[in-house]
C-alpha cells in the first residue's frame, strides 16, 4: 500500500517514455514543413532531450502526483470536517432548550431572528414514534415554509415545500419526507405512528424521499411533516429545537438573546465545532504532515525540473551560440520549444497518475481517520490539486529556461564556442 | 589551511554541484526525520490527551477469581487437607506472583497496586439507623479487605488494630461519608444477614480516603462513598462500603466463605511515557495477559482460575484504529516523498559526474581503474554528504518537538537518502565511464571529448574506434577501414 504512488507511476511513465517520441516526432513533422527553423532545430533536438531519461521522468511524474495526491488528501480532510461540523449542528447554531428552559416561542423566535448575522431561524419539534409494528422512527415536525428556507442555506439536500404541504390530504394522511431507513419502515402506503406525547397518533404517507436534512444531521430512521399537522389538545406542539442559519452570526448576541429568553439553553455553534475537529492533535497534526508532504513534493519537484533542465543545457546552449553565429536570433523560444515537450509530457504523465491514484487506491483510505468522526469523506479529484502543481512546474521550467536563455546572451557567444 | 586544497580536491570542477548534493541532503534527511518524528510527536500527544480523560480504573489491568476457586486449586494440587483460607503469607505471595505473571507479560505496572477481597453486598438487619433507610427499604453494606490500607487511607479516629474479636466478628474501618450515613464511629456494631447466619462488623476506626480519585477508591466507589442503588423493578436501597482492618483477613474469609467471596488484584498501568508507536505493544500486551494463563510459579495450580482484563483495552483499539487509517496515508507519502528525494539526489550525483567529465575522462584515458574512478566520486560525495546528513538530523532532533531522533521510520527514511546519496555518485561514474577512453595521441583530448565520444550521434560504432585509433596511429594502415575519417574525433596524423 505505502509503495502504491511509486507503482503507479512506473507505469504511466513506461508508457510516457514510448509516447513522448511519436508525440515529438509528430511535431517535428510539422515544425519541418513551416519556413522558421526555430521549431525545425527545436524539435530535432527534444527527439534527445535529457528530460527524456527515465529517472528525471519518474520522479517529475512521481513528484506531481504526490503533490496532487496530497492537495487531495488535504482537501478531502477540509471537506470531512465542514461536513462533519453540518452533520452535528444540522445548520450554523444549533439551539437546544434544557429542562428549566422556558417553551419556545413565536416571540423567542423573533428574538433570534433579530440577532445580527441571522439570515433563517427555525423551530422544529423532533420526537420519537413508533409503527405498529413496535419499531421507531423520529419524526422531525417543521413549519415546511421556514424550513426549507433554512435548508436552501446548508449544503444539505432542499426541501420541497410543495410536495409536504401544510394540512393533511383529504384522505387524512399526513405526507412525510422519509429517509431511505424510514421508508423502509413505512412502506410506500399509509401507516400511524404512535407517540407518547400529546399529539398521540397521526397517519402518515411518505411523500418523498430526503437523505439527510438538518433537523436530523447524523440521519437514521427519520421523518419530516409539517408542524402543524399534529394537534394535540392545544394545538400544535411547541419547537423542542432551533435551528439558525446565517454566515456571520453575532455569536455573543446569540447567546445572550438564548439565555435571556430560554434560561438554560445549549447553543452549539457549527463554527466551533470545526475548529474543535480540526484542532484536536491527531487530526490537526496529520492534517500538518500532509501538507508540509506537499511542500515537499511540490520543492522537490521543482529541484528536478532545474536539474533535469541543467543536465541538458550544455548541449543547448552550444547549439544555441552555434544558430547565433548563423544569424538566428530567437534563443529563448528555441530553448523552449526544445525542452518544453518533455516537460509539458511529463506534467501530463504525472497529472495522469495523480487522476488514477484516487481511484486505484482510494477505497483502502479512511480519510474520516483524519476528521475524527465516523462521517464517511470522499476521496476524489481535486482541479485545484491537480491544476496547482502542474501550472507550477511548467511556470518554474519556462522561468529556468528563459535564464538559460538570457545567461548565454550575456556570457557571448564566441567564448562558449572556443571552450567546444 | 590544509582543509581547503583537500576539499578542492575531493569536489574537483564540480563544487557547485556538490554543493547542490550537500544541500538536498541536507533537506532530505532533515524530512525524512521530520516527518515520521511529527507524527509520531502529535500520535502520541492525541494518546496522552485520551488517556489523561480515562478513569483511573480504566488505566489498569485487573485479575479477578473466586476466592473458593482459588483455594480449592492450591488446596487440591497441594494433595494437602482442605485450608480454611489464605493465611496473611500465600495472600501476599499470590499478590507477589500475580505481579510477576503480569510483569512477564510484558505489561508496564505502575505504583498503586493493591490485592482484595470483597464480599457481595448483605443487608444490614441490625444497628442502621433511620437515616440509612429509604423508604422501609433497609441499607445494604459490603465489606472489603484492601493491602495496603494504611497507604491509601488516613486514619482520622479510632485504630485499625482492634481488640480480638469472636468468631463472626470482623473489626472494620469506615470512611466518614459511610460513618455519616450508617451513624458509625469507633466501637458501633452492625449486623449483616448472610446466606444462613449473620455475621457481626465492629468499626474500629474512620479513616480518610487518600488519593479518592485513585483505582484504589474508585474501582468500587461505594468502598468510600455510599450511594442510592436504583435495582430495575425494585425499590431503591442505600448501600455502603466498609473494609475490613488489615489483620482480619482470616476473619473476614471465615464470616464469608462461599461462593461470594471475591479475589482482586489491581495493578495500575504506567502509560505516562507511553508513545504511539509503543501503544499496539501495550494492546496485545493487554489482549495476551486477557487470553493467556497468567505464569505463576508455586501456585501454578490455581492460574487457570484467574481472570485477567482491562479496560484499557477497549478504548486503545479505537484510538489504534484511528492511527491505523492515518498511518496508512501517512506512510504513503513518506514512502513516495523518500523515492522522489532518492531520485533528486541521483540527479545532482549526474550532476556532479558530469560536470568532472573532463577530469574523469582523462583519469580512465591514463588507465584509472574503475574502482579510482568511483573513489574520486566517493571522496567528493562523502565530504558533502557526511556533514550535510549530520546538520540534517541535528536539525530534525533540535527543531521538533519531542525528539525526531525516537523515530525508527526517520532513521530509516534519512538512511535511505544518506545511502543514495553515498552511493550514487561512485556507481554512476563507474557506469559512465565502463568502458575506457582510447588515448588519443598526444596526450588526452580537450575536455568534454570524451563525453562528446560518448553521446549517442557522436558515438561510432564499435568496429570504428579500433579504425580511427589505427588510423591515428599509423596512417597507412587505416586507408584499410571504411569508417569515414571526418567522423573520428581526433585528428589522423594525415591531417
Amino acid at each position: 500500500m505505502a509503495a502504491a504512488p511509486v507503482l503507479v507511476a512506473i507505469p504511466v511513465v513506461v508508457i510516457m517514455l514510448r509516447l513522448y517520441p511519436l508525440a515529438v516526432r509528430s511535431l517535428f513533422a510539422l515544425s519541418a514543413r513551416g519556413t522558421g527553423a526555430t521549431g525545425f532545430v527545436a524539435m530535432s533536438r527534444a527527439t534527445r532531450s535529457s528530460l527524456t531519461g527515465v529517472l528525471p521522468a519518474f520522479a517529475l511524474v512521481l513528484a506531481l502526483s504526490l503533490a496532487s495526491f496530497a492537495g487531495m488528501i488535504s482537501g478531502g480532510i477540509t471537506r470531512g470536517e465542514t461536513m462533519a461540523s453540518w452533520d452535528t449542528t444540522g445548520a450554523d447554531v444549533l439551539i437546544q432548550p434544557g429542562p428549566a428552559s422556558a417553551p419556545i416561542t413565536p416571540a423567542v423566535m423573533k428574538a433570534i431572528g433579530s440577532v445580527p448575522g441571522v439570515r433563517h431561524a427555525t423551530g422544529v419539534f423532533s420526537t420519537a414514534w413508533v409503527t405498529p409494528f413496535g419499531q421507531p422512527v423520529t419524526v422531525a415536525a417543521v413549519d415546511p415554509a421556514g424550513y426549507a428556507a433554512l435548508v436552501a442555506a446548508t449544503p444539505f439536500p432542499s426541501f420541497p415545500v410543495a410536495r409536504i404541504g401544510a394540512v393533511p390530504s383529504s384522505a387524512g394522511s399526513v405526507p412525510v419526507f422519509a429517509s431511505p431507513a424510514a421508508v423502509a419502515v413505512l412502506g410506500r402506503g399509509v401507516t400511524q405512528l404512535t407517540t407518547l406525547g400529546p399529539a398521540g397518533q397521526v397517519t402518515v404517507r411518505v411523500a418523498g424521499i430526503v437523505d439527510s436534512t438538518p433537523a436530523e444531521p447524523a440521519g437514521g430512521t427519520f421523518a419530516v411533516m409539517a408542524l402543524q399537522a399534529l394537534s394535540g389538545p392545544f394545538g400544535p406542539p411547541a419547537p423542542n429545537m432551533i435551528l439558525v442559519a446565517g454566515s456571520s452570526i453575532d455569536g455573543t448576541r446569540l447567546s445572550a438573546v438564548v439565555k435571556n429568553t430560554l434560561a438554560d439553553a445549549a447553543v452549539t455553534f457549527r463554527a466551533s465545532v470545526l475548529a474543535s475537529l480540526a484542532s484536536s492533535p491527531l487530526q490537526h497534526g496529520a492534517a500538518l504532515i500532509v501538507v508540509l508532504t506537499l511542500v515537499e513534493a511540490a520543492v522537490l519537484g521543482l529541484f528536478i525540473v532545474l536539474l533535469g533542465l541543467a543536465l541538458g543545457s550544455a548541449d543547448r546552449e552550444l547549439t544555441m551560440a552555434r544558430l547565433s553565429v548563423m544569424g538566428h536570433e530567437r534563443g529563448t523560444e528555441l530553448v523552449m520549444a526544445e525542452a518544453m515537450p518533455a516537460v509539458i509530457m511529463a506534467v501530463v504523465a504525472g497529472v495522469a497518475c495523480a487522476v488514477a491514484l484516487p481511484h486505484l487506491i482510494g477505497p483502502s483510505i479512511d480519510l474520516s481517520a483524519f476528521t475524527g468522526t465516523s462521517v464517511p469523506v470522499q476521496f476524489q479529484p481535486d482541479l485545484i490539486a491537480l491544476a496547482l502543481p502542474a501550472a507550477a512546474v511548467l511556470a518554474l521550467a519556462l522561468a529556468a529556461l528563459a535564464a538559460e536563455a538570457r545567461t548565454l546572451r550575456r556570457r557571448g557567444v564566441t567564448g562558449m564556442l572556443r571552450a567546444h | 589551511m590544509r582543509l581547503l586544497p583537500g576539499l578542492n580536491r575531493a569536489v574537483g570542477s564540480a563544487a557547485a554541484s556538490t554543493l547542490a548534493l550537500a544541500l538536498l541532503v541536507c533537506g532530505c534527511v532533515f524530512a525524512a526525520m521530520a516527518g515520521p518524528a511529527i507524527s509520531l510527536h502529535t500520535r502520541s500527544e492525541a494518546l496522552h490527551q485520551t488517556l489523561a480523560g480515562l478513569a483511573p480504573t480504566t488505566k489498569t489491568v485487573q485479575v479477578g477469581a473466586n476466592w473458593s476457586d482459588f483455594t480449592s486449586a492450591l488446596t487440591f494440587y497441594a494433595n494437602s487437607s482442605p485450608q480454611p483460607g489464605l493465611t496473611g503469607r500465600t495472600f501476599a505471595e499470590a499478590r507477589r506472583q500475580v505481579r510477576a505473571a503480569m510483569a512477564a507479560t510484558p505489561l508496564p505496572l505502575g505504583p498503586g497496586a493493591w490485592a482484595g477481597l470483597s464480599s457481595t453486598s448483605f443487608i444490614v438487619a441490625a444497628g442502621a439507623p433511620a437515616r440509612a433507610f429509604y423508604g422501609p427499604s433497609p441499607p445494604k453494606l459490603e465489606v472489603l479487605y484492601r493491602d495496603p490500607l494504611t497507604s491509601n487511607a488516613t486514619q482520622v479516629a479510632g485504630s485499625l488494630t482492634g481488640p480480638a474479636e469472636p468468631a463472626g466478628t470482623i473489626a472494620v474501618a469506615a470512611t466518614p461519608q459511610t460513618a455519616a450515613r450508617f451513624a458509625l464511629h469507633p466501637g458501633s456494631r452492625l449486623t449483616l444477614a448472610t446466606a444462613g447466619a449473620t455475621v457481626t462488623v465492629v468499626v474500629t476506626a474512620i479513616v480518610r480516603q487518600r488519593g479518592g480519585g485513585s483505582a484504589f477508591w474508585q474501582q468500587d466507589p461505594v468502598a468510600g462513598v455510599p450511594s442510592l442503588a436504583t435495582p430495575a423493578g425494585g425499590s431503591p436501597y442505600w448501600v455502603g462500603g466498609v473494609i475490613a482492618d488489615p489483620d482480619q483477613l482470616a476473619a473476614i474469609q471465615n464470616a464469608f466463605i462461599g461462593p461470594g467471596l471475591e479475589m482482586q488484584w489491581e495493578f495500575p498501568l504506567a502509560v505516562g511515557g507511553l508513545n504511539a508507536d509503543q501503544a499496539q505493544g501495550l494492546y496485545g500486551a493487554l489482549q495476551r495477559a486477557a487470553t493467556v494463563t497468567p505464569a505463576l510459579t508455586t501456585m501454578e495450580a490455581a492460574a487457570d482460575t484467574l481472570n485477567v482484563s482491562s479496560p484499557l483495552a477497549a478504548d486503545l483499539s479505537e484510538f489504534l484504529g484511528t492511527q491505523a487509517g492515518i498511518q496508512t496515508v501517512l506512510l504513503l507519502l513518506f514512502v513516495s516523498l523518500i523515492v522522489i528525494a532518492a531520485a533528486v539526489i541521483l540527479l545532482a550525483a549526474r550532476m556532479m559526474v558530469l560536470r568532472r567529465d573532463g577530469e574523469l575522462g582523462m583519469l580512465r584515458a591514463r588507465g584509472g581503474s574503475l574502482g579510482q574512478v568511483a573513489a574520486v566520486m566517493g571522496r567528493g560525495a562523502l565530504v558533502a554528504v557526511l556533514p550535510a546528513a549530520v546538520i540534517g538530523a541535528g536539525l530534525a532532533i533540535a527543531a521538533i518537538p519531542g525528539g525526531a531522533a525516537s523515530s525508527g521510520l526517520g532513521w530509516s527514511l534519512a538512511a535511505v537518502a544518506v545511502a543514495v546519496a553515498l552511493a550514487g555518485p561512485p556507481l554512476i561514474a563507474a557506469w559512465q565511464y565502463r568502458k575506457p577512453t582510447p588515448q588519443p595521441p598526444g596526450g588526452a583530448g580537450p575536455p568534454g571529448a570524451a563525453r562528446w565520444l560518448r553521446s549517442p550521434r557522436a558515438r561510432p560504432p564499435w568496429r570504428a574506434w579500433s579504425c580511427c585509433t589505427i588510423r591515428a596511429s599509423r596512417p597507412a594502415a587505416g586507408s584499410t577501414c571504411s569508417w569515414p575519417r571526418r567522423r573520428c574525433w581526433w585528428p589522423s596524423r594525415s591531417w
